[in-house]
């Protein structure tokens, strides 16, 4: 056990070293590039041309735009398992030495720490450039930072899921055209849940089993504090069990990939 | 002389349409899928927002020109894929064809599928969004114009983008240094009166950007509204930028590929 544990650190600290090397541009495209512009866009022009400089609902349209990053940034992060599993099989190796189902859990714990680490400056940043725009008065950053916290775990266990489905990079496309594309565009990326209520029921119950309804949701509720969204811990217990499910779901599609016995 | 590369042009140009005849149905189902998240999104979310009504149809067209930047993206990493690893292109060289004609094949091609994917979704976009999008003073010729100058701009920019940049630095960089300020300080989303009502300084810098010139071209000539910038304004704009384009693309292949 104590010897898994370390190999498993090992492999961790290899996932990190390799990270490493590209992690300055990484970290200043998302971490300072891409909330400017998103300030800019979706924090500013956006809002004052559809609602008006002084509206309430700036603030609401803008926190939703950060799903984007959470999705880009834990692909980043476990895409290499897609691309190792097709080409150089550098996982043969590694399951010599550790069981199939600690390095799933190795991989995804690597996606939701990186993740996590380059969302951390997007609000922060967006504040500074926002200023009295971006009201943060009834801001909870515990809850922000736990609705991140558990975003950022249940997209690197989905993504590493999809890695292990996967036969070739091409069919990458279709997953974020059919399946991606749709769920954080119409999982409060643009608008609350109350919105999509108001303009189709229907709608707005299937949006329910988004997982990204209840990111936005949670970001929402946690720097508005206003009855209007899903309550934070209603929003971190469902993001964290269907964490729980894609990395069952991982791990079983893994062991099925790699190991046959 | 110029017959053969015609005539080998041609050639590609029919393998690329039988390619695209196969894979129709795939994009053109995605496609679909695109339009009505689209759809519901500048129909009824923003509606319900407070956005007005005549909003809806500039935002659509906006989202349109979404569409042809995400294809070209698309593309472009297949032809760095293509550069990295299979070298199609190398065969492809040695054909009896000089670079800039088969720049061309390449341009044809990628115009081609841009135009499959998006143009029916214009129309049923528009047919979809009902009167929030009345098709009364439509100018078909110069739309067509501007939606050709469009898609060779595209184009031009992203296969020149692909020669350019290396693989790594493309996947990594590309969308948040070139595309992301491109986009933000452009009026590919929004009129660009109101964005200079909103914020002057954005609207300058964004006449600066041919992408707002695309955006706002498609709007003069699909809506009815004489607040857009002048077609012929953005025909202009367009053919020379287009010309820019075709020079960084020929010089960047040309570094890349070193074709004696």
């Amino acid at each position: 056990m104590t010897q898994s544990l370390s190999i498993f650190y090992a492999f961790l600290r290899r996932d990190f070293y390799n990270a490493w090397k590209t992690t300055k541009d990484i970290a200043f495209n998302w971490a300072i590039l891409v909330p400017v512009m998103y300030v800019c866009m979706n924090g500013y022009i956006q809002p004052g041309v559809m609602l008006g400089k002084t509206s309430q609902l700036n603030m609401v349209m803008f926190i939703g735009s950060i799903l984007l990053s959470v999705q880009v940034l834990s692909f980043k992060a476990s895409i290499e398992l897609l691309f190792d599993l097709l080409g150089d099989r550098f996982i043969d190796y590694q399951l010599t030495l550790l069981s199939p189902r600690l390095i799933i859990i190795e991989r995804i714990f690597f996606a939701t720490c990186y993740t996590f680490a380059l969302l951390l400056p997007y609000y922060p940043m967006s504040k500074l450039l926002l200023g009295d725009l971006f009201n943060t008065q009834a801001t909870s950053w515990p809850a922000v930072i736990l609705v991140l916290t558990a975003s950022a775990f249940l997209i690197s266990a989905y993504n590493i899921f999809i890695c292990c489905i996967l036969n070739a990079p091409h069919e990458l496309r279709k997953v974020w055209v059919r399946i991606n594309n749709p769920l954080f565009m119409l999982g409060g990326f643009w608008a609350p849940w109350y919105v999509v209520m108001k303009a189709s029921p229907i709608l707005g119950y299937l949006s329910l089993a988004n997982p990204f309804m209840y990111m936005s949701e949670g970001l929402r509720s946690a720097f508005l504090g206003t009855p209007d969204f899903f309550p934070v811990p209603l929003c971190v217990a469902v993001l964290l069990g269907l964490g729980c499910v894609f990395t069952f779901l991982a791990l079983r599609q893994f062991k099925r990939r790699v190991d046959h016995i | 002389m110029h017959t053969n590369h015609a005539r080998t042009f041609c050639a590609l140009v029919r393998r690329d349409l039988y390619v695209l005849r196969g894979a129709f149905v795939k994009s053109f189902l995605d496609g679909i899928l695109i339009l009505l998240t689209q759809v519901v999104i500048t129909r009824y979310f923003f509606p319900y927002l407070g956005m007005p009504q005549e909003l809806i149809a500039p935002l659509y067209i906006g989202t349109v020109v979404m569409m042809l930047i995400h294809q070209n993206f698309s593309l472009s990493i297949e032809n760095l894929l293509d550069l990295q690893s299979e070298r199609i292109i190398e065969y492809r060289l040695i054909l009896p064809i000089t670079p800039p004609w088969l720049m061309a094949s390449y341009i044809t091609r990628w115009i081609l599928r841009m135009m499959v994917t998006t143009s029916p979704l214009i129309i049923l976009g528009a047919l979809l969004l009902g009167p929030a999008f009345p098709l009364t003073n439509i100018q078909p010729g110069l739309f067509v114009v501007i939606y050709l100058l469009s898609a060779l701009l595209f184009a031009t920019y992203f296969l020149a983008s692909s020669f350019a940049y290396s693989y790594d630095w493309f996947i990594n960089n590309f969308w948040p240094r070139r595309l992301d300020p491109i986009l933000t300080f452009s009026a590919f989303l929004f009129p660009w009166y109101r964005i200079t009502d909103v914020c002057w300084w954005a609207g300058v810098i964004s006449l600066a950007n041919p992408v707002t010139y695309v955006a706002e071209g498609c709007r003069a000539t699909l809506i009815a509204n004489t607040n857009y910038l002048n077609p012929l304004l953005c025909i202009a704009i367009l053919s020379g930028a287009c010309i820019v384009g075709a020079y960084w693309l020929l010089s960047s292949m040309y570094k890349r590929l070193d074709p004696v």
